[in-house]
């Protein structure tokens, strides 16, 4: 192994009791230094990761190494790392040098206790004790220069003396970043530690924290679910979803080159579209036919096309460059540029960025450059299940019993079930489906929307022009028609 | 200088009319509506008909409750019916203490025929006879029970809360419902119940089962008093301490400790005043030889000779002392708050 890994997850899963896993069979290696963000919505499992480090939570299995050596059985008082907490968790009895000192008390009394015991030990005692003296001595100035020192890193010098309930979020932020940095950890963990802190705030401590970072040469693990927090920062953006992770890469790595449509959706403001590739450096989409720089999929393969709305360039209808085609239905002014909707002649709706505003119902012409389309493979085209005849007309798959033709099966028979995306009907009264579950994510695909929806261990995956909001229970129902069986041999 | 003497003068009138518009809507509200309008503020006069109109609704429902007096004299028994249960609870509670002390000043055990002396206050303090000897041996064991067996239940309930705390939701309702059984079960089957256990333990009674008997009672109240503030602490700062190196232990008193000790101090004074009160308990728990207060005077009261005279004037110092601490305590908390107000 790289000697330059320091933190290392091995199959690591997090099981609470009586739930899905939270993480799942994470594998993730941080070499030292580096400033990794761990990225993703809220309940990806990204905070139960971080806690698994600091030694929090025990995982339910896998492995949590730490220079090479595994810590999972350390408990976290004894683990060469610090965190930042959400709400600070500064100690409300203890003023500021109180707070930051705690760290460095603790390690000094357990340096005393030590010296004693091999004082115990030591045949020529005065030399021993003597040393211990000192030690003693030096202890406070020791500690005292430290915390000074601290407090000069964030910005807070001469606070020491200060009450820490009447310091600013901002200010308590710092002295929580203090009191961890002043233990001089190997990993330094943060999270969310700018989630309760104002915009403005929060940006400028993002850049001081990376300031710190790079003089301090520390490895940085951080937590958010600001993918602008993270573009900023991080030297590594892993990105999460549903205790899986999605995709590790650069941020501009993440921004511009997405591996699925969840990354892309995440990260920055997407159009994400249908599309379609029928030969190498040619994709279709909303019925119209576009060059771009991808290569290597199959003809005809069914993709999700990426296109970042800055990327979308906007011209009179009269340009002859004009691609598409259509309406403004909406503009919106952002500060440094307007965001608009547009609606094509095909009926998909395009998000555009453009520093020149174009008024609502007018016609407009847009154009896109072939390197900036990505084009991503799509991880599913169609709902696949492992399912069982459970009678005549019956099929039973994804936690149901659901209506089909079952001729040429025998009840009992082991099948697969395939449902296309758009066979999915979603109703709104959970009991009114043949399974009920929950929304976990929802993305617009230009001309309808595509949903997960978790019920249970299943999710199924669906095409919908209803809008849903995240979270929404609802119930599913399988019109007969759309449900197809193979033959488990097939 | 012209200008700004101008905006001052402004300034100051426009207070003025302010403060003189509070005044008058202090005294009598009705007339705020049209003062405003006098001010000059135009904006709203629509509004302040409106409200005029509302005010009169008022008044017309008012006048209808007027007009039904039957709705008056209901008010009025009730008044009274309440007022006079308030002071014969009080009286009935207060005229017996008052009884009590008027009577330490007077000679002989019985309440009759009050003549002045010090005889029974003089037994008390210079302990003169057995018998007083005897009261003031219950009056220390009491005070040692109280104190031993609060200072062992606040232990005891601390820990017990801090582990309820942390446990899920369902084990932990578990938990208080089966430490919550002993405030709500009979003293006298709880009392029984331990006799029983240190007969079959074979351990003999003494200061030590009363002890330990009162702890196990009063612990739960301690439990119920420090978990509200385990509550509302905000966890990660335990956490925290352990990431900077504190062992469990550790952090817990020097983390958690201060943040609940208001909840321990107030279990305790209630554990206290709880152990100091019991009888039942206390009276299945004990050797022979000894005595608390309360099963001294229950022996007393049931023995031939009757109440000792000195017993007078002891109930009137605990009462006072009750009094005096929850008077300071009392003055002090409200200081706290006026503090805490001009902040």
């Amino acid at each position: 192994m790289a000697d330059n890994i320091i933190i290392e997850l091995k199959n690591v899963s997090k099981r609470f009791a009586g739930g899905n896993n939270v993480v799942d069979n994470l594998n993730l290696r941080i070499k030292k230094g580096e400033f990794v963000t761990l990225l993703g919505p809220s309940g990806c499992g990204k905070t139960t990761t971080l806690r698994m480090i600091a030694g929090f939570e025990l995982p339910t299995s896998g492995d949590v190494l730490l220079n090479g050596a595994s810590i999972v059985n350390t408990p976290p008082h004894l683990r060469p790392v610090n965190t930042v907490f959400q709400k600070y968790a500064l100690f409300p009895h203890y003023n500021v040098f109180g707070n930051i000192a705690f760290g460095l008390k603790i390690k000094s009394k357990r340096l005393i206790a030590q010296k004693r015991a091999e004082i115990k030990q030591a045949t020529d005692k005065t030399a021993a004790i003597a040393e211990l003296k000192s030690l003693k001595a030096n202890a406070k100035n020791e500690i005292e220069k430290k915390v000074k020192s601290a407090l000069k890193i964030v910005g807070l010098s001469d606070y020491e003396r200060r009450d820490v309930n009447s310091l600013s979020g901002g200010q308590q932020q710092r002295v929580a970043i203090a009191r961890a940095l002043v233990n001089e950890p190997e990993v330094l963990l943060l999270d969310e530690p700018l989630s309760s802190l104002d915009l403005k705030l929060r940006k400028e401590m993002q850049l001081e924290l990376k300031e710190m970072h790079e003089n301090l040469g520390i490895t940085f693990i951080y937590v958010t679910h600001d993918q602008e927090e993270a573009l900023t920062m991080s030297d590594t953006i892993v990105v999460m979803k549903d205790g899986v992770i999605q995709q590790v890469g650069t941020p501009a790595d993440t921004y511009n080159e997405p591996v699925n449509a969840f990354v892309a959706n995440f990260i920055g403001d997407s159009n994400i579209f249908d599309g379609v590739m029928p030969e190498d450096r040619l994709v279709v989409f909303d019925g119209l036919t576009f060059e771009c720089a991808d290569v290597g999929f199959k003809k005809n393969e069914k993709v999700d096309v990426v296109l970042r709305p800055e990327d979308i360039f906007i011209t009179d209808v009269s340009d002859p460059a004009a691609q598409i085609t259509g309406t403004v239905i909406s503009s919106i002014f952002k500060g440094v540029h307007y965001e608009m909707g547009v609606l094509s002649e095909n009926a998909c709706e395009y998000l555009v960025q453009n520093t020149v505003p174009r008024k609502v119902g007018e016609n407009v012409g847009m154009y896109i450059r072939p390197f900036d389309i990505h084009i991503m493979k799509k991880p599913y085209t169609s709902n696949i299940f492992e399912g069982e005849i459970a009678g005549a007309g019956k099929v039973g798959f994804g936690g149901g019993i659901y209506d089909a033709s079952t001729d040429g099966f025998e009840t009992g028979e082991k099948v697969w079930v395939r449902v296309p995306l758009g066979g999915v009907e979603v109703v709104d009264d959970m009991d009114a489906g043949v399974v009920g579950g929950e929304i976990t994510t929802i993305l617009f695909k230009g001309t309808h929307y595509h949903i997960d929806v978790k019920c249970g261990n299943f999710i199924y995956r669906v095409n919908t022009d209803v809008q849903w909001d995240d979270y929404d229970r609802v119930g599913i129902t399988i019109n007969p028609e759309y449900i197809k069986l193979y033959k488990t041999e097939a | 200088m012209v200008n700004g003497a101008k905006s001052n003068g402004a300034e100051i009138s426009g207070i003025k009319a302010r403060v003189s518009g509070v005044n008058n809507g202090e005294s009598k509200p009705k007339t705020t509506v049209a003062e405003t309008r006098a001010d000059g503020v135009k904006i709203g006069g629509n509004d302040a008909v409106t409200g005029g109109s509302k005010n009169a609704a008022n008044k017309k429902k008012i006048n209808k409750k007027k007009a039904d007096a039957g709705f008056y004299a209901r008010r009025k028994i009730g008044y009274y019916v309440g007022k006079s249960y308030v002071f014969l609870i009080l009286g009935l509670i207060y005229i017996p203490i008052l009884m009590i002390i008027v009577y330490s000043f007077s000679s002989g055990r019985g309440f009759s025929n009050f003549s002045f002396s010090f005889a029974n206050i003089n037994e008390l303090f210079t302990g003169g006879s057995t018998e007083s000897r005897r009261m003031l041996r219950a009056l220390e064991n009491t005070l040692l029970v109280g104190l031993a067996s609060s200072v062992l239940a606040t232990f005891l309930g601390t820990l017990g809360a801090v582990g309820v705390n942390s446990m899920r939701k369902k084990p932990r309702e578990f938990m208080l419902n089966i430490s919550n059984v002993p405030i709500f079960n009979a003293d006298i089957i709880i009392a029984l119940s331990l006799m029983m256990l240190f007969t079959a333990l074979n351990i003999q009674r003494s200061a030590a089962t009363v002890i330990l008997s009162h702890a196990a009672v009063i612990s739960p109240y301690v439990l119920l008093n420090v978990l509200p503030r385990l509550k509302q602490m905000n966890m990660s700062v335990y956490e925290a301490a352990l990431d900077l190196g504190s062992p469990p232990l550790s952090a817990l008193v020097k983390i958690i400790v201060p943040e609940i000790l208001p909840g321990m101090v107030s279990g305790f004074v209630l554990a206290f005043t709880l152990s100091i009160d019991d009888f039942v308990v206390t009276d299945y728990t004990r050797s022979n030889s000894f005595e608390t207060l309360s099963t001294y005077i229950y022996s007393q009261a049931a023995g031939k000779e009757g109440l000792s005279g000195a017993l007078k004037p002891l109930s009137a110092l605990i009462f006072l002392t009750v009094l005096a601490a929850l008077l300071v305590f009392n003055l002090r908390k409200n200081s706290k708050l006026k503090r805490a107000e001009n902040k």
